[in-house]
């Protein structure tokens, strides 16, 4: 079970299926073989920008990927899918070296999506980062605000006090 | 003079009240609220036509989006017109303005070189915002209830509670004209209609500094506020200053920073009225409230919550009439 | 193809009746076909057979130019501008944009789904500054077997025992989140 919802059909693709010189699109292996370059990249670098389309599509074959290799490497199936998916072969010893007893403990998924700003007046591609959690580079989003003081949070959360020291008591609500 | 509480209380119990009811002498609600505007206007006048020499002060403004130095006018720029300069955002957006760490009002004119910041709902510590949004809120419904009973019901507002975001909604104690009244649901709302709608106007919140003669002149119909006015002024810097507030037409004595304007207003609801007994005022009715700020949105359902406990007795003091003992305590203090 | 060649055959014959003979030398006559139209599959039989045929009317109805889509009507000038400049196109830049919002730490606009560009910008390059302080022979080709630990300038290496230290020639941001640097308690830390 994947921890983050996933579309329940894969995307076209289109430019990663039409990628041969006779103008004939490759289909979906051709799909499958970006797939496997954003995947080997995710997993090198921790943190990739790149098209939305693509870096949805690959963050589910990442997590997919995590959860098989935490069967371990002596796992014959584990190693294969790994061996499919990770281009670079030094990869596959930060796979189940690293990125496993990473993981190991989460009870979230691996991986997280930023959505980057499309430049005045649009109507570009959507781009956004893909990065691995855990990773060692400054976070993206450096100071995350605390709204706990906001207005409406001070109202909800004197109102949330009220209802639960008035239901202790047993006085009606 | 010092005036004791039980004699004061004899001012205002039902009994004696006849004798200084403002009906008698034919004043309505609309007329006074006209005369207290025209003399805010005529003193406001006045003190803006006191500067006859423009001389220039220096702004640092701080903050996103640039900090920068800006050259405005002593007496006459407000932190309002800094950030015309500045940014539209901060314009509509900020809610208070701080000036040398100080609380201050947008619509306040600068007196001196100063560093300048803004403040909105979304800031990391809004305590003075969601403060001066609460005693706004208490304002409006002392703007409210001087306008919605019309000509039938002759209202003297009392006085307002510091104002408590905890509590869950804001508070103005007054007297309305009227016995063994239990508001229904129909005619509560009916009330909200008419702050709910400054959402859409942009009035903007004057603040204005005069003396405690003037102010006792504004508030003559008003027995609360002219018995109070003398306690207030003396707590002043200059010993005999009362500071009051404009919105629209009405006016009201208010000591701290109130919002910049109505249109940061997002929903307004009079929640409810409570029968209250003050020692020194008698019986008075307590009308309480709940706003907020357009800044902050809020799903209904939750904001349907936030109105029912709205609804219960604010735990806010009763209203006291200050004396001798009391002030002296409070200057020792 | 069979399909359409069939198609093709059962209308020229109905056709056949109709039309008035068509200067030939317009078509050149490789196999019947003009090359501009060749099509990617081998040739129906029947086509083939007629080499050297001065002409026919199959050869001509056989080109797709034929069985080309034609405007059947003239488009009048409201249709045209509408489709030029009417709601469609102006829509999009006549709708005020609401969700554009003024980032709270440096004021640049954004759409509200997204980061600060600006305030991501300062992140990209210590990122990248960070990726190529490691070796990049190691970093593309032999990527360590360990968790990475990048120690700035004034840092102690001995904090991160069990990992493989990257020296970084620069003092760590001072916009560097606090609570990323002090040590948790917790279980998992």
């Amino acid at each position: 079970m994947l921890r983050f919802g996933i579309r329940n059909r894969p995307r076209r693709l289109s430019k990663a299926m039409g990628r041969k010189e006779d103008g004939h699109g490759t289909g979906p292996p051709g799909r499958l073989e970006r797939m496997t370059i954003i995947v080997n990249s995710l997993v090198r670098h921790e943190r990739i920008e790149g098209s939305h389309q693509y870096m949805d599509e690959a963050r589910g074959y990442t997590e997919r990927l995590l959860q098989i290799a935490a069967q371990g490497d002596k796992n014959h199936e584990a190693m294969d899918v790994a061996n499919y998916w990770l281009k670079d072969k030094d990869l596959i010893h930060k796979l189940f070296k690293v990125l496993v007893p990473r993981y190991e403990n989460y009870t979230t998924c691996a991986t997280r999506m930023w959505t980057l700003p499309v430049e005045y007046p649009g109507g570009k591609n959507k781009t956004s980062i893909l990065e691995l959690k855990g990773n060692p580079w400054p976070p993206v989003v450096p100071n995350p605000r605390n709204n706990s003081k906001s207005l409406i949070n001070v109202l909800l959360h004197n109102a949330k006090k009220d209802y639960r020291s008035a239901s202790k008591d047993g006085t009606p609500v | 003079m010092v005036v004791s509480s039980r004699s004061l209380s004899k001012l205002f119990t039902s009994t004696s009240r006849r004798r200084f009811c403002s009906k008698a002498e034919g004043l309505s609600n609309a007329e006074i609220t006209k005369k207290r505007n025209e003399l805010f206007g005529r003193e406001k006048a006045r003190q803006l036509a006191l500067i006859t020499r423009v001389e220039k002060i220096e702004v640092e403004h701080v903050g996103p989006p640039e900090n920068c130095r800006l050259l405005m006018n002593k007496g006459l720029s407000t932190p309002f017109n800094c950030a015309m300069h500045i940014q539209e955002n901060l314009m509509s957006r900020s809610v208070l303005a701080l000036v040398n760490g100080q609380p201050w009002d947008l619509h306040r004119p600068l007196e001196d070189h100063c560093e300048l910041k803004f403040l909105h709902f979304k800031d990391e510590d809004p305590a003075l915002s969601n403060k001066a949004f609460w005693r706004t809120g208490s304002f409006l419904i002392g703007y409210t209830l001087e306008r919605v009973f019309k000509d039938q019901h002759y209202v003297q507002l009392c006085s307002f509670p510091r104002p408590r975001v905890e509590t869950g909604s804001f508070v103005y104690d007054a007297h309305l004209g009227i016995s063994d009244w239990t508001p229904s649901q129909a005619e509560l709302q009916c009330m909200s209609r008419v702050p709910a709608k400054l959402q859409f106007e942009d009035f903007k919140l004057e603040r204005l500094t005069v003396d405690a003669s003037l102010a006792s002149k504004m508030f003559e119909d008003n027995k609360f506020k002219s018995s109070q006015i003398p306690f207030i002024a003396a707590k002043s810097k200059t010993g005999h200053s009362v500071t009051l507030y404009r919105m629209d037409d009405h006016v009201d004595i208010s000591e701290g920073p109130l919002i910049a304007s109505t249109a940061l207003i997002n929903r307004f609801n009079i929640t409810a009225i409570h029968d209250i007994e003050s020692e020194d005022y008698g019986s008075l009715k307590r009308v309480q409230g709940l706003s907020t700020p357009k800044q902050l949105p809020i799903h209904f359902w939750n904001y349907g919550i936030l109105c029912e406990r709205a609804a219960k007795l604010n735990p806010a003091p009763m209203p006291a009439q200050w004396n001798k003992e009391a002030m002296a305590t409070r200057n020792n203090a | 193809m069979t399909n359409l060649a069939t198609k093709c055959r059962n209308v020229i014959r109905l056709l056949h009746r109709h039309c008035a003979a068509i200067n030939e030398s317009l078509f050149s006559k490789s196999n019947g076909l003009h090359p501009a139209l060749a099509l990617d599959v081998a040739a129906p039989p029947s086509f083939k057979q007629q080499p050297s045929k001065p002409f026919s009317l199959n050869d001509l109805f056989a080109d797709n130019i034929f069985w080309a889509a034609v405007p059947k009507k003239r488009r009048s000038y409201a249709k045209k501008w509408t489709r030029r400049f009417g709601p469609d196109k102006i829509r999009k830049f006549m709708t005020p944009r609401i969700n554009l919002v003024s980032c709270l730490e440096c004021g640049t606009w954004h759409e509200r789904h997204s980061i600060c560009g600006s305030c991501y910008e300062k992140v990209r390059e210590e990122t990248k500054a960070m990726q190529s302080s490691m070796n990049p022979e190691e970093f593309h080709y032999n990527h360590p077997r360990s968790e990475v630990a990048y120690v700035f300038h004034g840092e102690d290496a001995n904090d991160h025992p069990d990992k493989y230290i990257v020296e970084v020639d620069k003092p760590r941001p001072d916009w560097w989140p606090k609570h990323m640097l002090t040590k948790g308690h917790g279980k998992y830390s």
